[in-house]
C-alpha cells in the first residue's frame, strides 16, 4: 500500500496558523517510513490527515492511488491498522475484548466472531507478547502493556499496512526492540509501516525512509543518512547535536551535546 | 512567623469573629408579651396570635387582609370600608379599586407599608414564615388565621367580629350559617347515603380524605366517602381503587377532568370552586355538594 | 455470570414482574379473578381493572424502564462518561417545562393528550437547543460541548419552571411537582401504543449499533480507525436515544435512576460489551421499573407513591452497593 500527500494545508478550528503548511510526502509500498520532528511540528496531525480524519484546507491524500475521501471507512479499516498516541477508555474492558475489536471491520452487520477471527486475535496477542494478559482488565495494566495491547489490536485487523503514533513511547528496551523488530519484519514481508517517533537513533536504524517535519513544514525526506544531518537536526530541534555512525549497528547515531562551551581539556 | 501550632487556632478565631457582631446587632429589649384575645383558637388547637395587644375599644380603621376568606368575612361583617388593600386573589368587583399587595403568601412589604395598616390578617401555620417577622420589624400588628375546617370558619367570624367591634353581626352570620347547615343535614339524614369521592384531577387522581374541609362537607351532606381510610388529608389514589370501591358519584371541581377510562365507568358531577376554600359561604358549599349527591332532593 | 445465564434470568424475572404487577394492585383481586378476566369471564369490574388498568400499566413499565436503561447505556457510550443518564442533555427539563406550562395555562383539561403532547414538545425543544448549540460551536458534536450545553439548557428550563410556578396557585404547583416526580397511573392502551411506537424501533436500531457503541466508548479517533462512520453513528444514536427518553418522559414524567444504575448493574455482571449490555439492560430496566411501580401502587394502598421516589429509594442504595463492589475489586 502506498500513501501519498501533496501540498497539504491543515488548520485546526480557530487556530492562527496552520498545523500543516504545504506538506508533500510519499510512502512507497512495503517501506518502513518514520516521521520525525519536534513537539508541535504536526506529526500527529499528518497521521490524522493521512487517515482521512482531518480534512485539509487544500491539498490531497491518496492511499493506493485512491483519494482517502473515496475510501469506505470499513474498507480502509480492513486495509490499514492505525494506532493513535493515546486513548482514554470510559469503561473497563479485558485485553481480549479490546484486541477483538480489531476484527470488527471484518464482521458483517449481523455476524458474530468466528474461529478465523479468534485465531487472528490469538496470533496478534502472541506477537505482541500480551497473550498472558488476555483476561486482565486493560485499566490494570502498565502504560507499556496497554501500548502493546493496542498494537495487537491493529495486528488483529490483519491489515496491509500499519500507521502508528509513537508506538514505543512507554516501552522498555526489550519490548521496544521487539516491537521495532516486529515492524521491520512486517515491512520486509510487504506491509507498509508508518511510524511517528521521537527516537532518532532507532528511526535511523530501522526505517527505510524518514520524513522530518518542523512547524508544519517538511524539512527533508529521504534515507536516514541523508535526513539525519547534524546541522539540520540542531536547527530543527533547537539543540546542538552531533551525528556519527554507530560502530555496532552501522546506523546513524545522534548525540545531543551539552549546551554552552565545551569543558576545558 | 507564628509558630505552626498557633496558626489554625488563629484562623478559627478570625473565622468566628464576624459572628460576634450578630450578638451585638440587636439592642432592643425583650419583646412585648403576647396578648391572647379570648377564645381565639382554631379547631386544630393553634392560636390566632395577636402580635400587639389592642386596648378594648381601640378602633381598627385600616385593615389589610392577606387571606381571601377573611376578607370575605370582613365584608360580610359590614366592615368592608375599613379595608385599605387587597391581594391578587380578591377578585370581587367591590374590592377592585383597592391597591393590591400581590399574593397572599409573600406579599409586597413595600406596598403593605405604604398602606399604613392598623392590622394585617395573614395565613398562620408554616406556609409563610417570612411575613410575620417582617411585620414585627415594621411594628405592624398582625393576626394569624388558619381556616381549614368548618369550625375554623365559625371561629374566624367570631374573632374578627370581636376585634372589629362587630360582635353582633358576627353572631348573626354564624347563626345563619348554622341554620343553613342544619337544614342540609336534616334533609340528607332522610336519604340513603351516597358512596362518593372528591377528586382533584391528575394522574393519579388526588382524593380528599375525611380530615379535610371538603371531607367534612361530604359528611354533612349525606355522602359516604369511599376513602374514609385514607390516613392523611389528601393523597393520590390508584385509579383501580375508584373502580373497586363502587363509587356512586365522583365529585370534581368545575373544569377538572378525570382519566377517560374512569370517566366512562363512573358518574362524575362537578361542583363550584366554593367547596375548596373554607370561608363564610360554607353553607353554599355544603348545598353545592348536597345537590351533586342528591340532585332530586335538593332542587 | 455468563451472558446467556443472565439473559435467561432476566427474561424470567421480567415475566415474573409483569405477572405480579397484574396479579396485585391497590384493590384485592384473587388469582381466579385475574385469570378469569383474561379468559373473558369473571365480573366486568375485575375485567376492566385487569385488562384496562393493570395490563397496560405493566407493559408501559416494561417499555419505559427498558427504554430508559437503553438510553442511559447509549449516552454513557456516546459521552464516554459513566455518570451519563437519559436526562443529561436537558430532556427532562424541557419536558417538565412543557408540562408545567400547560398545567399553569389550564389547558390540561382541554383533552387528555395535551399534557403528554406538551411534555414531548418541550423535550424535543430541549434536544434541538442542545444540538444546535453543540453544532454551532463545532460541527463534530464534541462531547464536552454537548455536556455543557445540556447542563445550560437544563438550567434554563429549570428557571422557566421556577418562574411559572412562582406565579401559579397552589393547585398548579402541586400538580406540577407531582408530574415531575413521575407516575405510570395514566397508562392506558393509547399510551402503551405511543411509547411502543418509539421505543421498539429505536431499541432495534440501537441493538444494531452495539459494535459501533463499543468503539465509540473507547474514543472517536480509534472508532474511526476501526471502521465506524463516527458522525453518522453519533447522529443516529443521539437522536434515537433522545426520542426514547422523550417518549417516556412525556407519558410518565421524570423517572430517575433507572437510566443510570441499571446499565451499571449489568456492567458489573457481564462487562461493557454493548452487544450484551444493551439487550440485558433493557430487560433489567423493564423488570426494575415494573417491580418499582408495583411497590408504588401497593405499599401505601390506596395511595400511590410517585414512582420517581421509589426508584430513588431503591436505586440509590443499590447504586452505592454496586459502586462499593466495583471499587473494592
Amino acid at each position: 500500500m502506498s500513501f501519498r500527500a501533496t501540498d497539504l494545508r491543515v488548520r485546526y478550528a480557530g487556530a492562527a496558523s496552520p498545523a500543516l503548511d504545504g506538506v508533500s510526502m510519499s510512502v512507497p509500498e512495503g517501506a518502513l517510513y518514520a516521521i520525525l520532528g519536534p513537539n508541535g511540528s504536526g506529526k500527529s496531525t499528518l497521521m490524522r490527515t493521512l487517515m482521512g480524519i482531518l480534512r485539509p484546507e487544500s491539498g490531497g491524500v491518496w492511499i493506493e492511488d485512491r483519494r482517502v475521501e473515496r475510501w469506505d471507512r470499513r474498507e480502509l479499516a480492513r486495509a490499514v491498522g492505525a494506532v493513535p498516541q493515546s486513548e482514554a477508555m470510559a469503561f473497563p474492558l479485558s485485553v481480549r475484548e479490546l484486541v477483538a475489536m480489531g476484527r470488527y471491520p471484518h464482521l458483517g452487520p449481523l455476524s458474530a466472531e468466528g474461529a478465523q477471527d479468534r485465531e487472528a486475535v490469538d496470533r496478534a496477542l502472541d506477537r505482541c507478547d500480551v497473550a498472558h494478559l488476555r483476561e486482565r482488565p486493560v485499566t490494570s495494566l502498565s502504560g507499556g502493556e496497554v501500548q502493546r495491547v493496542r498494537i495487537a489490536r491493529a495486528l488483529a485487523q490483519e491489515p496491509r499496512s500499519l500507521v502508528l503514533d509513537e508506538p514505543t513511547a512507554s516501552l522498555d528496551i526489550r519490548h521496544e526492540m521487539a516491537i521495532l523488530g516486529l515492524l521491520r519484519q512486517s515491512a520486509d514481508g510487504g506491509m507498509t509501516v508508518l511510524v511517528i517517533t521521537h527516537h532518532l537513533d532507532l528511526a535511523g536504524r530501522f526505517a527505510d525512509r524518514l520524513l522530518l517535519l518542523d512547524q508544519g513544514r517538511v524539512v527533508s525526506e529521504g534515507e536516514p543518512r541523508d535526513v539525519l544531518q547534524a546541522d539540520i537536526l540542531s536547527r530543527v530541534y533547537g539543540w546542538p547535536v552531533a551525528v556519527d555512525v554507530n560502530p555496532i549497528t552501522g546506523a546513524p547515531r545522534i548525540t545531543p551535546l551539552n549546551a554552552g562551551p565545551p569543558p576545558p581539556p | 512567623m507564628l509558630p505552626h501550632r498557633r496558626r489554625p487556632v488563629l484562623l478559627a478565631l478570625t473565622a468566628l469573629a464576624p459572628l460576634t457582631l450578630l450578638a451585638c446587632a440587636d439592642p432592643s429589649p425583650d419583646p412585648p408579651p403576647v396578648a391572647e384575645a379570648e377564645g381565639v383558637r382554631n379547631a386544630a388547637g393553634s392560636l390566632h396570635v395577636m402580635e400587639r395587644p389592642f386596648e378594648r375599644g381601640e378602633r381598627i380603621e385600616r385593615i389589610v387582609s392577606l387571606v381571601p376568606s377573611a376578607t370575605e368575612v370582613i365584608v360580610a361583617l359590614g366592615a368592608g370600608d375599613r379595608l385599605v388593600g387587597r391581594t391578587d386573589f380578591d377578585t370581587a368587583s367591590a374590592l377592585a379599586a383597592l391597591p393590591s399587595v400581590g399574593g397572599g403568601l409573600g406579599p409586597s412589604i413595600e406596598v403593605l407599608l405604604s398602606l399604613e395598616p392598623d392590622l394585617v390578617i395573614r395565613f398562620g401555620g408554616d406556609t409563610d414564615l417570612a411575613t410575620p417577622g417582617r411585620l414585627d420589624d415594621l411594628d405592624i400588628p398582625h393576626l394569624a388565621v388558619i381556616p381549614e375546617r368548618v369550625q375554623d370558619v365559625r371561629d374566624m367570624i367570631g374573632d374578627l367580629g370581636a376585634l372589629l367591634g362587630r360582635a353582633e353581626a358576627a353572631d348573626s352570620i354564624v347563626s345563619h350559617i348554622d341554620r343553613e347547615l342544619a337544614r342540609v343535614m336534616a334533609t340528607a339524614a332522610g336519604l340513603p347515603p351516597v358512596r362518593t369521592a372528591f377528586l382533584l384531577g391528575g394522574s393519579p387522581p388526588w382524593a380528599a380524605g375525611p380530615d379535610t374541609y371538603v371531607g367534612e362537607l361530604i359528611a354533612l351532606a349525606g355522602g359516604d366517602n369511599v376513602f374514609g381510610d385514607l390516613g392523611r388529608p389528601w393523597s393520590g389514589v390508584s385509579p383501580e381503587s375508584l373502580l373497586a370501591r363502587r363509587v356512586d358519584v365522583v365529585l370534581m371541581l368545575e373544569g377538572a377532568r378525570l382519566d377517560p377510562r374512569l370517566a366512562q365507568r363512573l358518574t362524575v358531577r362537578h361542583v363550584a370552586l366554593v367547596v375548596q376554600l373554607p370561608g363564610p359561604r360554607v353553607h353554599e358549599a355544603a348545598l353545592a355538594i348536597a345537590r351533586a349527591l342528591h340532585p332530586e332532593a335538593f332542587r | 455470570m455468563s451472558r446467556r445465564g443472565l439473559a435467561t434470568l432476566l427474561v424470567l424475572i421480567t415475566v415474573v414482574a409483569v405477572a405480579t404487577a397484574i396479579r396485585f394492585g391497590a384493590e384485592p383481586l384473587t388469582s381466579r379473578d385475574v385469570l378469569a378476566a383474561f379468559r373473558g369471564g369473571g365480573s366486568a369490574g375485575a375485567r376492566y381493572i385487569v385488562l384496562d388498568f393493570r395490563l397496560p400499566r405493566a407493559l408501559l413499565a416494561c417499555l419505559i424502564g427498558g427504554g430508559l436503561a437503553l438510553a442511559g447505556a447509549t449516552f454513557q457510550a456516546l459521552l464516554r462518561n459513566p455518570l451519563a443518564e437519559p436526562y443529561i442533555l436537558g430532556i427532562s427539563g424541557g419536558a417538565a417545562a412543557g408540562a408545567v406550562g400547560v398545567l399553569a395555562l389550564g389547558w390540561v383539561t382541554a383533552a387528555s393528550w395535551t399534557l403528554p403532547a406538551a411534555a414531548f414538545a418541550g423535550a424535543l425543544l430541549a434536544i434541538l437547543l442542545v444540538f444546535s448549540v453543540a453544532a454551532a460551536a463545532d460541527r463534530a458534536l464534541d462531547v464536552r460541548v454537548l455536556l455543557l450545553a445540556g447542563v445550560v439548557v437544563g438550567a434554563f428550563f429549570s428557571a422557566v419552571i421556577a418562574l411559572i410556578l412562582s406565579m401559579s396557585e397552589a393547585r398548579t404547583v402541586r400538580g406540577a411537582v407531582l408530574w415531575m416526580m413521575g407516575s405510570l397511573a395514566a397508562a392506558d392502551w393509547q399510551a402503551v401504543t405511543m411509547v411502543a411506537a418509539y421505543t421498539v424501533p429505536a431499541a432495534l436500531v440501537l441493538l444494531g449499533l452495539a459494535r459501533s457503541l463499543n468503539l465509540l466508548a473507547i474514543g472517536e479517533e480509534t472508532a474511526s480507525y476501526l471502521g465506524t462512520d463516527v458522525e453518522r453513528v453519533k447522529l443516529v444514536a443521539y437522536g434515537v436515544a433522545s426520542l426514547i427518553t422523550a417518549a417516556g418522559v412525556a407519558v410518565a414524567g421524570v423517572i430517575g435512576f433507572v437510566g443510570l444504575i441499571v446499565p451499571h448493574g449489568v456492567r458489573l455482571l457481564v462487562g461493557s460489551d454493548y452487544r450484551a449490555l444493551l439487550p440485558l439492560s433493557f430487560l433489567a430496566g423493564a423488570a426494575f421499573l415494573t417491580f418499582a411501580d408495583l411497590l408504588a401502587r401497593v405499599v401505601l394502598a390506596p395511595a400511590e407513591i410517585p414512582i420517581g421516589v421509589v426508584t430513588a429509594f431503591v436505586g440509590v442504595p443499590l447504586f452505592l452497593v454496586l459502586l462499593r463492589r466495583s471499587l473494592t475489586r
